[in-house]
C-alpha cells in the first residue's frame, strides 16, 4: 500500500501500450523495424519510461524484447532508453516458461488478474503492459486497464498479425492526441464506463446515414 | 491534375467494418464539428469517387437530408465504379471500362480534389496504381475487437503525416500524404 504525504491513497496506473501502423498492424520485436526517430519523440519516450515502475509482458513480447534491448546499451541513439528498460523490473505471464528468467524479469505467480491487482498497490507509478495478446485481453476483461496508449506509426503494412486488445468492442474516452515531427502520433485513451452499445437494425441504419464512410 | 483524397472512419485498432465496429461507431455521433470538418474537406472538391456499395447506401440516404453538408454532397458529381449496371441517379456516372484507368483520366482532366469515401478492393487498386494522393483517417474512440482491417493486403507503404485534428466526441483525424 502506498499513500501520499496528505494521506491520500495512490496506486499504480496500468497502461496498455502499443506501437501500431495506421492500419492496426502489430509491433515487431525488433526496435529498428519501427523506430521513427526525432528529438521530440525520443525525449518523450524516455520521459515516459522514467515514469514507469515496471513492465508486464506476455511470453512472445518478453522473448522478443529480451533478445534485442540488452545489446543496445551503448547505442548512440537509443542507449539511454536501453539502460532504463534493461534495469526496469519485468513481470512475465506464461504457462510454458520456467524460471529463472533473464533481463531482470520474473514469472507472474498464480492467477494473472489477481497478481496485477496486487501490483497496483505495490507500485505508485506506471505499470506498462506492452503487447496485445492474451495478457492484455485478460486484463481488459478483468477491468484492470486504466489507460490505452497507441503510437500510430506513419506506415501501411500488408497485414500479418492485427492488433487485438479485446475480442469485443471497448468504448474509449480520448485524453490527448500528440503528433511528432517523425510522423508518429500518440493517441491516449481511458476506458469509458457505463454505456451499452445499441444493436437494433434501426439504430444501425441511422448511423449509416450519419457516417460518411462505410465499406465499398 | 486533380488530387484524390480518401476519407475513412476507423476504430483505434484499424477496423472499418464488422458488427462490433458498427455497434461502437453508432455511439460516436457526428456533431457540428464533424460536419464542419467534412465541409472543409470538400471545399475544393469537384466530385466524389465511390465504390458501388458506398454509392448505393449514400444514394439511398443523402438526397433526403438537409443542411450545408447534405447540400454539398448532393450537388457534387459522383463517379462510381460499377461493372454490373449503369447508374445515373443522384448526379452519378459510371467510371467506364477499367475504373482505375478511368480515374487516372479523370484526374488529368482538370484541377481540384476528388474525395473518396469508403474502403475496400477499389481503394487498394487505386493505391497500387499510384492514384491515391492523401489518406484522411478519422480514428473513433473505441477498439472494435474484430472486423475488416483497413487496406488489408496492400504492400508496405510509407506515409507522411500532414495533420492531427481533434474533431470532437473523442475522434481524431490523422491526415497523410502517400509517399511514392
Amino acid at each position: 500500500m502506498s499513500s501520499s504525504a496528505s494521506g491520500e491513497w495512490t496506486r499504480a496506473t496500468v497502461i496498455v501500450k502499443n506501437q501500431i501502423t495506421v492500419n492496426g498492424a502489430f509491433t515487431a520485436p525488433s526496435p529498428d523495424t519501427w523506430l521513427e526517430l526525432d528529438p521530440a519523440s525520443s525525449a518523450a519516450s524516455l520521459e515516459q519510461l522514467s515514469l514507469a515502475d515496471a513492465m508486464l509482458l506476455g511470453r512472445r513480447t518478453y522473448e522478443g524484447l529480451a533478445s534485442v534491448w540488452p545489446h543496445l546499451y551503448d547505442d548512440p541513439t537509443v542507449g539511454a532508453y536501453a539502460d532504463r528498460i534493461n534495469a526496469m523490473p519485468k513481470y512475465v505471464a506464461s504457462r510454458t516458461l520456467t524460471g529463472p528468467l533473464s533481463w531482470n524479469a520474473r514469472l507472474i505467480e498464480g492467477e494473472v488478474a489477481e497478481a496485477v491487482h496486487a501490483m497496483r498497490d505495490l507500485y505508485r507509478g506506471n505499470l506498462i503492459v506492452s503487447g496485445c495478446g492474451e495478457l492484455t485481453q485478460t486484463l481488459v476483461s478483468a477491468g484492470l486497464v486504466d489507460e490505452y496508449w497507441f503510437f500510430v506509426n506513419p506506415h501501411l503494412w500488408p497485414g500479418g498479425r492485427q492488433i487485438q486488445p479485446s475480442v469485443r468492442p471497448i468504448p474509449l474516452q480520448l485524453i490527448a492526441a500528440t503528433g511528432y515531427q517523425s510522423g508518429v502520433v500518440w493517441l491516449r485513451y481511458r476506458p469509458e464506463a457505463g454505456k451499452e452499445p445499441p444493436t437494433t437494425p434501426a439504430q444501425r441504419h441511422d448511423s449509416q446515414r450519419r457516417n460518411t464512410a462505410i465499406s465499398e | 491534375m486533380m488530387r484524390l483524397i480518401e476519407y475513412d472512419h476507423l476504430s483505434v485498432d484499424g477496423r472499418y467494418d464488422g458488427d462490433g465496429w458498427w455497434q461502437a461507431q453508432v455511439r460516436v455521433p457526428a456533431d457540428q464539428t464533424h460536419v464542419d470538418h467534412q465541409l472543409e474537406l470538400l471545399e475544393d472538391a469537384v466530385g466524389l469517387v465511390l465504390g458501388r456499395d458506398t454509392y448505393d447506401t449514400f444514394a439511398a440516404t443523402w438526397p433526403a437530408m438537409t443542411g450545408d453538408l447534405a447540400d454539398r454532397i448532393n450537388s457534387l458529381p459522383k463517379y462510381v465504379a460499377s461493372r454490373s449496371r449503369n447508374v445515373t441517379a443522384w448526379k452519378a456516372q459510371v467510371l467506364r471500362g477499367d475504373a482505375v484507368a478511368a480515374v487516372a483520366d479523370l484526374k488529368k482532366s482538370g484541377e481540384g480534389t476528388l474525395v473518396k469515401y469508403g474502403n475496400g478492393p477499389f481503394s487498394r487498386a487505386l493505391m497500387a496504381a499510384g492514384l491515391l494522393d492523401e489518406l484522411h483517417l478519422s480514428f473513433s474512440p473505441f477498439v472494435a475487437g474484430a472486423g475488416q482491417a483497413l487496406l488489408a493486403g496492400i504492400r508496405t507503404t510509407p506515409l507522411s503525416l500532414t495533420g492531427v485534428t481533434q474533431i470532437g466526441n473523442g475522434s481524431v483525424v490523422l491526415s497523410y500524404e502517400l509517399i511514392r
